[in-house]
């Protein structure tokens, strides 16, 4: 009990100071603040977007069949699709989903990686092995294709997209975690913790995991952009998101049927996961120098 | 188009040398280019990334300078001393980018509309027929583990460290 | 003795490794009164922290006993120990590695107190910045991290979070061999007037600086591949050492008392792996006076010679 009085007790002017430290490492890097300001952008997009759209219908899905396949113009900045729709529009719109799929694929992978990393670090013997060895049967097998397969078995749609992509990125933090967790518990502070006889929820919990966060805060950043990347190839192979829902990987699918004469089509949702999925990763790369520079 | 050659490997390319046919090997490679670039510029990227961070760590270490101040040639100093120890981790990162490429033939089938596995397993997908995912898969599974394991295997061949622990 | 803080009662720790058994802590048997100094010296590797550790169960013990002021602690579960906890602290060789570097000073030598106490909030501070100042530091140090003080402040955070739970017993493993000379001085110091003002406080003392263990300790013990090869008062061993390792050991620093011996003992090799342990007494292979058909084939009986006992077939039948 005491442990949850601590975390929520945190030692804020001095947190500050250290904060400060950190923030005047990342700002010496270029790409990392390129990183930061196209997520944030991505972010505020995301948020505001549905306000911001000059044709908030065309979102979901209607048909304007007097105005289609536009070239950019003045109206439809960035040309309008096959059926009318603003592009424009859409790909506003798709940030808000992207974000969404991002956000909850990375969400579901740390939530089952992390604490059964944990619990493969600090037990020894067969919980362990157990542990590791499914992980690494789910290692074995490249990514995107177990995803295809897990969506093959369930049938496509954006749900089930998120849920195979969520359930092909859990491992990956178990592995992190677990390596982190072996080399921060020989630490000789944990010792000391022990020592002044510390229990081992505390142990784990404010000796050992605030010692692994680092890497899993820069993991989480760059799988954003990955799962990103994965849910919009799932959309592309027609196994996500299902048009005319609005999102980036499923607007290229149809999109590059009208290549290259209609190229506004697919150029642009495809810059925009490309700027969305750099942005991840220079920030992933950012917060890995400011968190531990060693670990490169 | 021409004619296609007899079926004797499956390999296109195989197959058209194998019947005298130079030129259909020719337009079969053509077609391979571009997948084949679009496969491997990404994985070059991280590859060559790996490589330059390491090979500055390794020439920044003692023995490098030792071997600088005996004498030792700057280019056999680079290939034989520093590239070394750098290429362990760039094998490693190999062996993780050889995985993203096998998924990523999928995504590159698609949009070359070329028929491999990964247009066959995706399409198999789209109409739930559960049977071939389940074979490509499999195939492309053990492909990575094969790669894998000949990863590891170059390891032991080239760090004494580990091939002590074998 | 009746009044034992600390008793090792053959105390074995044996490591399973790839290589074989390594038999860190091989049969020790030790006893501190209350109010003891005891130094327990060895060159690197002997097994001095395996020892220390094992005494407090942060490694558990493969044979023997340990009993901390009549309590046998050495098959306790976890949850039983946490009493001992407050009687027994350890303080550890690098200050630096034994803080958890995303604590501040604050947090870090409270904490025993949030474990074993109910003290919180503004008294909670209140005892942290007396513990500080009790080891000589400024109230200023509370909100430092432990990468913004230096090595002696450290090592005195350090011991203001073993103080923190008023323990008895005190573990501390070679606790001024990271800091220079002038700062090892000062905590020395330190650990002298703490025994002065508390008659209870005892320590067992690792180091190999037979310098500082003559400074501050009241008996020594040598260790040498995982057992004790002599033990006595410091004023005796270290002005009439028994055993031929121990000799070896003191002629090789400038002691007012060890000089009086036949000048320096070289002694040849490496300490040998604790795996592969040589017949007969562990320490011939290396022993000036070895006797072969005897040293290399009989262990060595303990034998006293007085305040002091030492384990050599040798003793008393050459000067
Ligand atoms: N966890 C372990 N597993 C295997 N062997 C160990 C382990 N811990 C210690 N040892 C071995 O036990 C022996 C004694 O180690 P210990 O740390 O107690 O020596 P020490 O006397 O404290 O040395 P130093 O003066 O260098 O601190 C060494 O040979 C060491 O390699
Ligand atoms: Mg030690």
């Amino acid at each position: 009990m005491s442990v949850i009085e601590d975390i929520a007790r945190p030692d804020a002017p001095d947190r500050w100071r250290e904060y400060r430290r950190m923030w005047a490492t990342f700002r010496r890097s270029h790409s990392a603040i390129l990183g930061l300001i196209i997520v944030s952008a991505f972010l505020i997009l995301a948020a505001i977007g549905p306000w911001i759209v000059p044709f908030p219908d065309d979102a979901y899905g209607a048909v304007h069949f007097e105005r289609k396949l536009q070239a950019p113009n003045a109206t439809h900045w960035f040309g309008t699709d096959e059926v009318g729709l603003d592009i424009y529009t859409r790909v506003i719109i798709g940030a808000r989903t992207t974000l969404w799929i991002g956000l909850t694929v990375t969400g579901i992978a740390v939530l089952i990686g992390v604490p059964l990393g944990l619990l493969a670090g600090m037990s020894d013997g067969v919980l362990r092995e157990v542990i590791m060895r499914v992980t690494d049967v789910f290692l074995s097998i490249p990514g995107l294709i177990l995803a295809i397969a897990i969506v093959g078995a369930l049938g496509p749609g954006i749900l089930n997209a998120m849920f195979a992509l969520a359930l092909v990125w859990w491992p990956g933090y178990v592995r992190l975690v677990q390596a982190k967790v072996l080399s921060v518990r020989n630490e000789t502070y944990v010792e000391a913790a022990r020592s002044i006889g510390a229990s081992r929820a505390r142990i784990i919990f404010l000796h050992v995991l605030p010692n692994c966060t680092s890497p899993i805060i820069v993991k989480a950043s760059m799988d954003m952009g990955l799962a990103i990347l994965g849910a919009a190839s799932l959309g592309f192979l027609g196994l996500g998101a299902q048009p005319p829902y609005p999102e980036w990987g499923a607007m290229i699918s149809i999109g590059k049927n009208y290549l290259p004469d209609w190229w506004w089509y697919s150029l642009f949702p495809g810059l925009a996961i490309y700027l969305t999925v750099l942005g991840f990763n220079l920030l992933g790369d950012g917060l890995r120098d400011m968190l531990d520079p060693k670990q490169r | 188009m021409t004619p296609r050659p007899d079926v004797v490997t499956g390999l296109m390319t195989v197959d058209a040398l194998l019947a005298g046919r130079p030129d259909v090997a020719r337009e079969a490679l053509w077609h391979m280019v571009l997948p084949a670039i679009a496969l491997s510029l990404p994985a070059l990227a991280s590859i060559i990334r790996v490589n330059r961070a390491e090979m500055i760590e390794s020439l920044d270490k003692d023995y490098i300078l030792n071997a600088r101040a005996q004498g030792v040639g700057s280019l056999r100093i680079v290939a034989a001393y520093a590239l070394k120890n750098a290429i362990l981790p760039t094998l490693a990162m190999i062996g993780l980018r050889f995985g993203w490429m096998l998924g990523g033939t999928v995504l590159v089938e698609g949009v070359f509309d070329y028929p491999g596995l990964g247009l066959y397993a995706t399409n198999a997908a789209v109409s739930s027929d559960f049977d071939p995912i389940i074979a490509v898969t499999l195939v492309l599974g053990a492909c990575f583990m094969i790669v894998n394991l000949l990863i590891d295997l170059a390891y032991a061949a080239l760090d004494p460290r580990v091939r002590a622990q074998i | 003795m009746s009044e034992a803080m600390l008793t090792l009662q053959d105390l074995e720790v044996h490591f399973p490794t790839k290589g074989g058994v390594v038999r860190a802590v091989d049969g020790v048997s030790l006893s501190l009164r209350q109010g003891e100094i005891l130094g327990l010296v060895g060159e690197s590797g002997s097994g001095k922290s395996t020892v220390g550790k094992a005494a407090l169960r942060l490694i558990d013990p493969t044979g023997g006993q340990v009993l901390i002021d009549g309590t046998d602690i050495t098959t306790a579960r976890l949850r039983d120990l946490k009493p001992v906890r407050t009687k027994a602290q350890l303080i550890f060789q690098d200050p630096h590695s034994s803080m958890n570097p995303r604590m501040t000073i604050k947090r870090i030598v409270g904490e025993p107190l949030i474990i074993h106490t109910a003290i919180r909030g503004a008294e909670l501070d209140q005892t942290v910045a007396r513990l500080l100042e009790r080891v000589g530091l400024p109230a200023q140090f509370l909100h430092r991290f432990p990468h913004e003080l230096s090595g002696g402040q450290k090592q005195r955070v350090a011991i203001a979070r073993a103080l923190a739970v008023d323990p008895d017993l005190l573990i501390l493993d070679e606790p001024t061999s990271a800091l220079d000379v002038s700062v090892q001085a000062q905590i020395l110091e330190f650990l002298k007037e703490l025994h002065a003002e508390r008659p209870r406080m005892t320590s067992l003392f690792i180091s190999h600086n037979l310098a500082v263990v003559r400074f501050l300790c009241h008996r020594v013990a040598v260790m040498y591949l995982g057992k004790i090869v002599e033990e006595g008062p410091v004023a005796q061993v270290f002005s009439n050492p028994q055993h031929p390792y121990t000799k070896a050991l003191l002629s090789a620093v400038p002691l007012p008392e060890a000089t009086r011996g036949a000048g320096r003992i070289q002694l040849e090799g490496d300490l040998p792996s604790p795996v592969d342990r040589a017949q007969g007494c562990a320490f011939h292979p290396r022993c000036p006076v070895a006797r072969k058909g005897l040293c290399d084939t009989k262990a060595p009986p303990r034998v006293d010679t007085g305040e002091t006992w030492a384990r050599c077939h040798l003793i008393g039948e050459t000067p």
